[in-house]
């Protein structure tokens, strides 16, 4: 019976120092993620983005490269759950960037931030090396929002030049819906 | 030694002969499929998506409208508003289907149709629905176009000739 009892406390005891030691475990120092933001400023999703307007912000986005004189890129554009509404291939695209194009657009649309956060993000350190474990994460610029009245109704795409000429293409085609008049959206 | 001579001259007709029953079809054979070559460019492309569309839109129906280099790959995809999602999978799914079998999607789904040893096209991973067809181009296969999501595959495989049309 004795030695019973103590083997019992002794397991107590370690069963609690195992506890103590997760709850004891300490932020690094002065990790910026301790900081408790008091609001979420991010876009509400708006009505997915119809077919049409899909297309004009892809051709916007193609233009752009073609004043460039890049014949390089992969543009696609998907609606805010990050599926695919419109694609276009120019014909000196590498193919790597088929489906990168498609990533960066699917991840802007499903973060509502564009790719460019996660790339400066994981360029501040070792604090924000998690980034890479969540979902979908593609830390590279090139996928932006499409915005109407402030509601993300998609997001843009584009792979085949450097990060810097993806996202001056993505942004030239993110940005071009503002000119857009009547109805953007499918529903 | 005189004998040995005579059957190596029997055999050598035998597998000449076989060579030239090679050399031409047997009548009633399924034509030679297309030799690869060529690459589709994204105008050429587009004008075939653009015509899928237009069709589609004169049937009063939404759809998925791929169109995959010889390898596959995705050169140019437009999902009409109001696209059942399958219509997504579906017209990317024959269109590789098509690219890779050198022959229209339609193809699979007679077989899996006829049933019996024909069920085995189900496990190569093809898309056995009609809609997806290859394109040639100056006599060579350079790309497919897949349409999905209509509420029949002959249907898709109408909108897809239209698209495929529009090259001509």
């Amino acid at each position: 019976m004795r030695p019973m009892t103590m083997a019992a406390g002794a397991a107590c005891v370690a069963l609690m120092f195992a506890g103590s030691a997760l709850a004891q475990t300490s932020p690094r120092p002065n990790n910026p993620n301790d900081a408790i933001p008091e609001a979420s400023n991010l876009p509400p999703y708006g009505s997915p983005i119809n077919a049409e307007v899909a297309k004009k912000v892809a051709a916007a986005a193609i233009a752009e490269a073609q004043r460039r004189n890049w014949n390089t890129m992969c543009i696609a554009v998907v609606d805010p759950h990050g599926e695919l509404v419109y694609f276009e291939r120019q014909d000196n695209c590498q193919y790597a960037s088929i489906s990168i194009a498609q990533h960066k657009a699917r991840t802007a649309a499903r973060y509502r931030r564009p790719t460019l956060m996660f790339e400066n993000a994981l360029g501040k350190g070792d604090n924000f090396k998690y980034l890479t474990t969540l979902d979908d994460v593609i830390a590279s610029r090139g996928g932006n929002p499409i915005t109407l009245e402030g509601k993300v109704i998609g997001a843009i795409g584009a792979s085949g030049g450097t990060g810097s000429q993806d996202n001056v293409v993505s942004q030239a085609g993110a940005s071009s819906l503002t000119a857009t008049t009547g109805s953007a959206t499918s529903r | 030694m005189k004998r040995l001579s005579l059957i190596t001259l029997a055999a050598a007709a035998a597998l000449m002969s076989a060579t030239a029953a090679q050399a031409q079809p047997a009548p009633g054979a399924p034509p030679p499929l297309p030799e690869y070559g060529g690459t589709v460019t994204l105008e050429q492309a587009m004008k075939m998506g653009n015509a899928a569309v237009a069709e589609a839109k004169k049937l009063n129906v939404h759809l998925g409208i791929t169109v995959v280099d010889n390898a596959g790959r995705l050169v140019y995809f437009m999902k009409m508003d109001d696209t059942r999602r399958i219509g997504v999978d579906l017209s990317q799914g024959k269109a590789r289907t098509a690219a890779a079998t050198k022959v229209p999607s339609k193809a699979y789904e007679d077989r899996v149709a006829a049933g019996g040893a024909g069920l085995a096209v189900l496990s190569l991973g093809v898309t056995a629905s009609s809609g997806g067809l290859p394109i040639m181009m100056n006599g060579k296969m350079s790309c497919a176009i897949g349409v999905g999501g209509g509420p029949t595959g002959l249907l898709d495989q109408q909108v897809a000739q239209a698209g495929l049309d529009a090259l001509k």
